[in-house]
């Protein structure tokens, strides 16, 4: 378990260092993604997955990847077997494709999308503040709480009370962790509070122009919505096989 | 001006009044410390001025703050924040942002600040408190005392007039201690008004203009430090202040002139091995041995530990000591097996570990955030988990005084006093190797007496104690002192040895006392007995007498 909430850490989190992406075509490009992730044609996850997987590859983020691949493989041996003994290997490579599709195109947007700049570009846009900063939080919020798991679990572990069957300790586990989430919003509530958010309108204090990365996230994303016109009118995906 | 007057407050969980009859008047230009043990209200005051109570916790409270002549409640929330800054005692807890510069430049741009104007602010802010290597790390791999520093360059960089700081030296190293205590003194030199509320009073006193002192919720005492220091009970006062120099005036800071030409005379030729035990016996059976230990959280990141040699024998109290984010904790947890090696090898008892399945076999630890150690739902009930047996517990918390608080409930228990129960909980669970990371944070005279007291039990019992902590009160009673510093063993040895080491060898600070023999002998190039603290030295006094 804490294997799995570290490699959650790892996989969610923004990493100042890598390639900065404007919050906007982010947004855009995972909208693009989450599209086309819950149309029901197994060519289309396929075809998702690779331009996914090269995007991850080209702005390195492996690391990343390859801790969300390591957390979500447990789940991904639990529900593929569970879905291949009751629905059979098509609803297996679905539901197996949008786990990785999924947690592989998240993965990348949490590390590349700095929260506060997600908030300021959506300001632009003319969005209230406090609207504004919840998609941020939440970006925030996802690595922190998999972090707080993570020490509650540790220290549990070391304790000696996460032993014996899991049904034993996950309730008891589960209830100190989410103390420990209500505590942890009721104290960015106070934070926000002191720390004026919504008094006035907010300045920013530095910009975020569109760079050429932006540019040539967007063409990839263009042209993958071309190969799928194409492959879709004219049925190449059967005439390639 | 900033006014309260007759201030109650009252928790609708608790009998007695968190707050009773506070009458407090400071100006601007003013530097108070407000000290109090565990639970005399120093947080509740402190969440009071800032308007947190009762906006977000339940309370009944009677009274008038103002400002100005101006009331709080007539306030609008815009002035409030522009009024008050705050610094508060969990800023783990409090961070609004992932990146540092991103949280330290929140508020300025809350507040309207133009652009120019929050970077010149931002930048100026990251060079006084020397965290501009910090600026771009994202702040869930900060240590707890880098991230304090990052939620005081937050409130720094706007300098509201009041700025209120809520244990603000809890988890720095001494030497940024020192830097802080000046900014905090230069701060209200040009015009601010300082609040501090602490524990830890060796240097923010001596810079200080006020001493409140608050007791089960009242003010006992307001008034100029060197005039009203005797009257702590509950908490330590500044080391110098213990030594008692008989004619002479009490010292409470290196920089208090006190003629001590005779004395010094007196005690250089002394031999202190009659007075105090110089070396600590210990058995050779070694416990813990750490082999080449190389560890670093990937591959892009710099070595926290490198090359770590270290064997911990068994019956033995070891410190860790090391400025912020040095790997003291980092260091425990490799221990533990929760981080994993990525050269050399960890044994515990002649067991390679290689996870936490493994470490926890000998292993108890609790962590910086002592909430997470706690399973409750009261303290009592906590321990009985473990123990079973409802006379032992009972005895146990009799035993430490403890009795009336351990029936509460974990989140109606102040920060020292959870901390407390921590502590006591995690030395009844009969483990060999006893792990504890910053114990003393939030811990009052009376906690630190009773964590000495637990090591000394267990060190009898022939466990070995691990403390990652630089609190000068308790290192000089450990028997072993490592320092850490770039990753390396800097220092390792005696306490008496690496404390007399500590600014020569490494970015640390030793305790006052080893400072103020240090500074007599530069000054008149005399050698004198390493003496650890103000016990020895007064031991010292009476036998040159």
């Amino acid at each position: 378990m804490s294997f799995m909430l570290k490699r959650i850490y790892d996989g969610f989190l923004y990493k100042p260092d890598k390639l900065q992406i404007h919050p906007l075509i982010g947004i855009i490009i995972i909208s693009i993604q989450f599209g086309f992730l819950i149309l029901n044609k197994n060519w289309v996850l396929a075809l998702l997955l690779i331009f996914i997987i090269f995007e991850n590859v080209i702005f390195r983020n492996i690391r990343g990847s390859l801790s969300i691949l390591w957390a979500l493989l447990p789940i991904m041996i639990f529900l593929g077997g569970l879905t291949y003994l009751f629905g059979g290997w098509e609803i297996t490579y679905r539901v197996l494709m949008r786990l990785l599709v999924g947690g592989l195109g998240f993965s990348f947007f949490f590390s590349i999308i700095n929260p506060s700049d997600l908030t300021r570009s959506l300001e632009k846009l003319k969005i209230p503040t406090k609207i504004a900063l919840i998609p941020s939080l939440a970006l925030m919020m996802i690595p922190r709480i998999a972090k707080d798991a993570e020490d509650t679990f540790t220290t549990l572990k070391i304790r000696g009370e996460i032993k014996g069957f899991f049904l034993r300790w996950l309730p008891r586990v589960l209830a100190i962790f989410i103390a420990s989430v209500i505590y942890r919003s009721e104290f960015l509530a106070q934070s926000l509070y002191f720390k004026g958010l919504g008094i006035q309108k907010r300045t920013h204090y530095r910009k975020l122009p569109f760079r050429w990365v932006d540019f040539f996230r967007l063409f990839i994303w263009s042209s993958f919505i071309v190969c799928f016109i194409l492959i879709d009118k004219y049925d190449l995906f059967y005439f390639f096989v | 001006m900033l006014k309260i007057e007759n201030l109650n407050v009252k928790y609708p969980t608790s009998k007695e009044y968190a707050l009773e009859n506070i009458n407090l008047e400071a100006s601007r230009g003013e530097f108070i410390v407000v000290a109090g043990p565990s639970g005399s209200g120093k947080s509740t005051l402190a969440q009071v001025l800032m308007t947190l109570i009762p906006n977000f916790t339940e309370a009944r409270i009677s009274g008038e703050i103002s400002y100005n002549g101006i009331s709080f409640k007539e306030l609008t929330r815009d002035k409030l924040v522009s009024l008050l800054g705050y610094v508060p005692q969990y800023p783990s807890d409090f961070t609004t942002s992932l990146l540092v510069e991103e949280e330290i430049v929140f508020l300025l741009e809350n507040l309207a600040l133009d652009s120019e104007e929050i970077i010149s602010r931002l930048n100026q802010v990251l060079t006084e408190l020397e965290i501009s290597s910090l600026q771009r790390r994202v702040i869930p791999e900060l240590s707890s005392g880098e991230l304090q520093r990052v939620f005081l360059a937050s409130a720094l960089a706007f300098a509201p007039p009041i700025i209120i700081l809520d244990e603000p030296i809890a988890r720095i190293d001494p030497k940024t201690e020192v830097k802080l205590v000046e900014l905090l003194r230069k701060l209200a030199n040009n015009g601010h008004l300082v609040i501090a509320f602490e524990h830890r009073l060796d240097y923010i006193v001596t810079k200080a203009d006020r001493l409140v002192i608050l007791k089960k919720g009242e003010i006992v005492s307001d008034g100029h430090p060197s005039n009203n220091i005797d009257l702590l009970e509950d908490i330590d006062p500044p080391e110098l202040s213990l030594i008692d120099f008989k004619d002479k005036e009490k010292i409470i800071s290196l920089e208090d002139q006190v003629d001590l030409k005779r004395i010094i005379s007196r005690i250089k030729n002394m031999d202190i091995s009659k007075l105090y035990k110089l070396d600590n016996e210990t058995s050779s059976d070694t416990t813990i041995s750490l082999n080449q230990v190389n560890f670093r959280y990937n591959n892009k990141t710099n070595w926290i530990l490198k090359d770590v040699n270290l064997q911990f024998k068994k019956g033995e109290s070891i410190g860790l000591m090391g400025i912020n984010g040095c790997g003291k904790s980092t260091l425990m947890k490799v221990i533990l097996g929760i981080e994993k090696t990525r050269k050399g090898e960890v044994w515990i008892k002649g067991r390679k570990i290689k996870n936490v399945r493994k470490g926890k076999k000998d292993c108890i630890y609790v962590p910086e955030n002592a909430k997470l150690f706690l399973v409750g739902p009261t303290p009592i009930r906590d321990l009985e988990r473990q123990l079973r047996n409802n006379e032992e517990v009972i005895e146990i918390y009799n035993n430490f005084k403890m009795q009336k608080l351990m029936k509460r409930k974990l989140y109606h228990l102040s920060e020292g006093e959870r901390r407390l129960f921590a502590l006591i909980n995690s030395f009844h669970f009969h483990k060999d190797i006893i792990l504890l990371d910053e114990p003393t944070i939030a811990l009052d005279k009376k906690g630190r007496r009773i964590l000495l007291e637990l090591v000394e039990t267990a060190k009898e019992n022939g466990n070995t104690v691990i403390l990652a902590t630089n609190d000068p009160r308790i290192v000089t009673s450990l028997d072993r002192l490592v320092v850490i510093e770039n990753g390396d063993i800097c220092l390792d040895g005696l306490p008496r040895d690496v404390l007399y080491e500590l600014e020569k060898q490494t970015n640390l600070i030793p305790n006052q006392t080893v400072r103020l023999i240090q500074k007599l002998e530069k000054e008149t190039g005399i050698s004198l007995p390493k003496i650890l603290n103000p016990e020895e030295f007064n031991l010292l006094l009476k036998e040159v007498e």
